[in-house]
């Protein structure tokens, strides 16, 4: 593919400062250290990890809504550091992101309807009524009926917040999507059809994804290549197929190992006597 | 709610009407001695229902103007430094960095100016004057509700859809605005209603000691000055006033601390 | 073992609220001596409020009904010193979150010898040492020091290992887990479940262990209970019911799950 990466990470360093006690020195942790990431558009990508990996971390830097300590975070071949923040607003609107949490990410003092229409006020330009066309339609396309433009958050259940919440990320058109832990707070029986909305989102309207999950399951179902993120380091890259047929780090390996299954051995029951 | 709290609200609206109705109706005011009625102990004949002070005003009109006086006092004072405080706070909250830290260390050291030798240099400088008093209160109290705002709303700025709004393109001002502002309500709501009683105890003392209303207009706090003096000799001046400050101070605490379990759920 | 009666058996089982719903609705199961239990279910299936009601902690305005017989002893309706003598000697709890349910200003020495002190009136230093052990058994090394930490410096899995020692030292005869693993990460979970399994092996415990995760049961438990809205929807043998479940709801569960696992794995 030709042209700059929609979303890339160049040695991106972030360290947390934090003062113990009003004496002891400050001490910093490397949440992020040097990681290298590239999303080509329409790509899909999983950035994988545990807890403490630095996958929240590298979201809010890759968007600079935290600034890094070394290194680029770029969209489309520009440098955020180097944007006036009206430019920066231009481009972080390019890539909407999608959170774990679905009730925390809607504002508990806004209705359905206000939310999804706020990326396009941010816009400006729309009339009243263009706006609620548009947000009816995208609503839609999620799933979620008219009748619940007035509602408010704590109104929904976890699977129609999540929705709302892609209807918000989709209605300001842009090219990549950034989804963190975006099924992991949701029931089971919800999951994959999330997922799968997800999925097919992204194919009809030929968005990128950045798919940022501890779930390698869920990587496999929706991924054409996964990053493998330990401790704020990178130390796997490589295409879906790859990863699951021939993972070379053991830390993939200790991943791959631990995914449960439902149709996987149930030992206790052989070791019971 | 629970009992307490409502039958705060329905007397505190009693007593609001009172204030406001009182002098209306009553064939007196608050200001003109009458010498034929000096000392009068309460009586109907001559429509002075609680009596009359010293100079022959009546103590009813006079207890209605008080309680307006305090009231509007606290009222305006809250709201003084509930604009100052919300706008200080969130700003700081929300931009964080240094501005922060410009603003929340400029309200340390306004929290270290002791207050009242401050109100009692104002009022040797610019005499006494009520809209002294509103200043020097409101001047003071903001820096509590500035400190709660900037607290809220650095626990707002790091919710997800604060982010969501930032993603989105939104200005950082319509963010505050639009975001952050609607969030704050409940915890100013809450902390409005423990303040005013506060401040209806603040005014009753700087009153006391003299500094605030000026003869013949009346506060709560100016009436127990007065009330207080005769003391042996004339009780009711004293404990009417008391009794109608308690009151007010007693429902106002009452509501807010209903209000605020309320907020925490 | 199979021949005596079960240690925990519900008939009937529901738990009424005034003016509402009820909370669980005529619950039939047992927990078998040295059994691992799963208990399966969405959120609003009841099956938190299932492990409170068992330990008579739960909601103030509701009212349990049916039988409950924990080891002969009838639990439905009895005194609040009967659930006293039971709670944390007999029946032991493991919570979802590790971080909240250790008290954040005491060492776990402390909190553990606590337990001791308070259950089998040991010396503060006797309970330290047994407490040590504990640590040890449940595969945390360097116990020495870890008695003198406190909570938050440790790490997520460390926690509930520890939480896990804290349950067993009173070597109870149930343990219940509500989401053990939830909060935990995917190679912590797999370490903090084959640590269950173990020691159920080793000291005879039976486990009651509610959690939403399919495939959590299929690792460890013996046998499934699936709750959806306060009902027991199906139960059975682990394996069986996982290749062949009778019932819709179950049917759904599986197939969401294996949609997310999308193909099977590869051994």
């Amino acid at each position: 593919m030709n042209g700059p990466p929609l979303l890339e990470a160049r040695d991106l360093c972030v360290r947390h400062v934090r003062r113990a006690g009003w004496l002891s020195r400050p001490a910093t942790t490397e949440v992020l250290r040097g990681v290298n990431l590239q999303l080509a558009a329409g790509e899909k990508l999983a950035v994988v990890g545990e807890s403490g990996s630095g996958k929240s971390t590298l979201v809010r830097a890759l968007l600079r809504l935290i600034r890094p300590h070394a290194g680029q975070a770029l969209i489309a071949g520009a440098d955020l550091a180097i944007l006036t923040p009206a430019e920066l607003r231009v481009q972080r609107r390019r890539v909407q992101l999608v959170f774990q949490d679905p009730v925390a990410s809607l504002n508990p003092a806004m209705t359905v309807g206000q939310i999804v229409a706020e990326p396009l006020r941010a816009e400006g330009g729309h009339s009243v009524e263009a706006r609620r066309q548009q947000v009816l339609t995208q609503l839609a396309a999620v799933g979620i009926g008219a009748d619940f433009l007035a509602r408010r958050p704590q109104q929904l259940s976890g699977g129609q917040a999540q929705r709302v919440a892609l209807a918000r990320a989709l209605i300001a058109r842009p090219e990549a999507l950034i989804c963190d832990e975006p099924v992991s707070a949701l029931d089971m029986s919800l999951r994959a059809q999330v997922l799968q909305l997800l999925a097919d989102q992204c194919r009809t309207r030929k968005l990128a994804m950045l798919f940022v999950t501890h779930d390698l399951a869920a990587a496999r179902l929706l991924c054409d290549r996964v990053l493998v993120l330990c401790r704020g380091e990178v130390v796997e890259v490589a295409t879906t197929t790859e990863l699951f047929a021939r993972p070379r780090h053991a830390y993939t390996r200790a991943l791959l190992d631990s995914m449960l299954s439902v149709d996987g051995p149930a030992r206790a029951i052989s070791s019971s006597s | 709610m629970k009992v307490l709290p409502r039958i705060s609200v329905v007397l505190l609206t009693f007593l609001v009407l009172a204030a406001i109705v009182v002098p209306w109706l009553s064939p007196h005011d608050y200001f003109t001695p009458d010498w034929n009625a000096l000392d009068l102990p309460p009586t109907f004949s001559r429509g002075h229902l609680l009596g009359t002070d010293y100079l022959g005003r009546d103590l009813l009109v006079r207890l209605a103007w008080g309680c307006r006086i305090s009231l509007l006092v606290a009222v305006a004072a809250s709201l003084i430094s509930l604009t100052i405080g919300v706008t200080w706070g969130a700003v700081a909250g929300y931009l964080g960095g240094r501005v922060d830290a410009v603003m929340m260390r400029t309200v340390d050291v306004l929290y270290s100016v002791p207050f009242t030798p401050l109100v009692v240099v104002l009022t040797v400088l610019f005499g006494r004057d009520l809209i002294l008093l509103f200043i020097a209160i409101g001047a003071v109290s903001w820096l509590d509700i500035a400190r709660v705002v900037r607290a809220q709303t650095q626990s707002l700025a790091q919710r997800e859809f604060v982010i969501a709004a930032e993603v989105s393109g939104l200005h950082p001002m319509a963010i505050l605005w639009r975001h952050i502002a609607p969030n704050l309500v409940g915890v100013v709501i809450v902390w409005l209603t423990l303040t005013i009683p506060t401040v209806i105890l603040t005014e009753a003392f700087l009153s006391y000691l003299g500094l605030g209303a000026q003869s013949p207009l009346t506060s709560l706090g100016v009436m127990l000055a007065d009330g207080a003096a005769q003391m042996r000799s004339r009780p009711l001046l004293l404990v009417c006033p008391a009794v109608v400050l308690i009151m007010l101070v007693y429902c106002c605490n009452r509501i807010g601390d209903a209000l605020r379990v309320r907020h925490a759920n | 073992m199979q021949t005596e009666t079960p240690l925990l058996q519900l008939q009937g089982y529901s738990l009424l609220r005034a003016g509402a719903a009820p909370v669980l609705q005529d619950l039939s199961f047992h927990v078998g001596r040295g059994e691992i239990l799963g208990v399966v279910g969405e959120s609003g299936s009841g099956k938190s409020q299932l492990l409170l009601s068992l330990l008579g902690i739960a909601m103030r305005d509701a009212r349990a009904t049916g039988s409950c017989l924990f080891d002969g002893v009838q639990l439905v309706g009895a005194a609040e010193l009967v659930y006293g003598s039971l709670r944390g000697r007999r029946i032991a709890m493991l919570f979802q979150d590790p971080l909240l349910s250790w008290n954040p200003y005491l060492t776990i020495g402390r909190q553990l010898a606590e337990v001791l002190q308070v259950h089998r009136g040991l010396s503060r230093r006797a309970a330290e040492a047994i407490a040590a052990e504990a640590l040890t058994s449940v595969g945390l090394a360097d116990t020495r020091r870890l008695l003198h930490q406190y909570p938050h410096e440790l790490s997520g899995g460390m926690r509930q290992r520890a939480m896990l020692a804290m349950a067993v030292l009173a070597e109870p005869d149930l343990l219940l887990a509500d989401e053990p693993t939830t909060a935990l990460d995917a190679t912590t979970q797999i370490a903090i479940l084959d640590l269950l399994a173990r020691l159920r092996r080793e000291r005879g415990m039976s486990v009651l262990l509610v959690t939403h995760d399919l495939g959590v049961v299929a690792r460890v438990a013996d046998r499934v209970v699936v709750m959806r809205n306060g009902r027991i929807v199906e139960q059975g043998a682990t394996a069986g019911l996982l290749r062949h479940p009778a019932s819709d709801y179950a049917r759904e569960l599986l197939a969401a799950a294996r949609q997310i696992e999308h193909t099977e794995r590869g051994t």
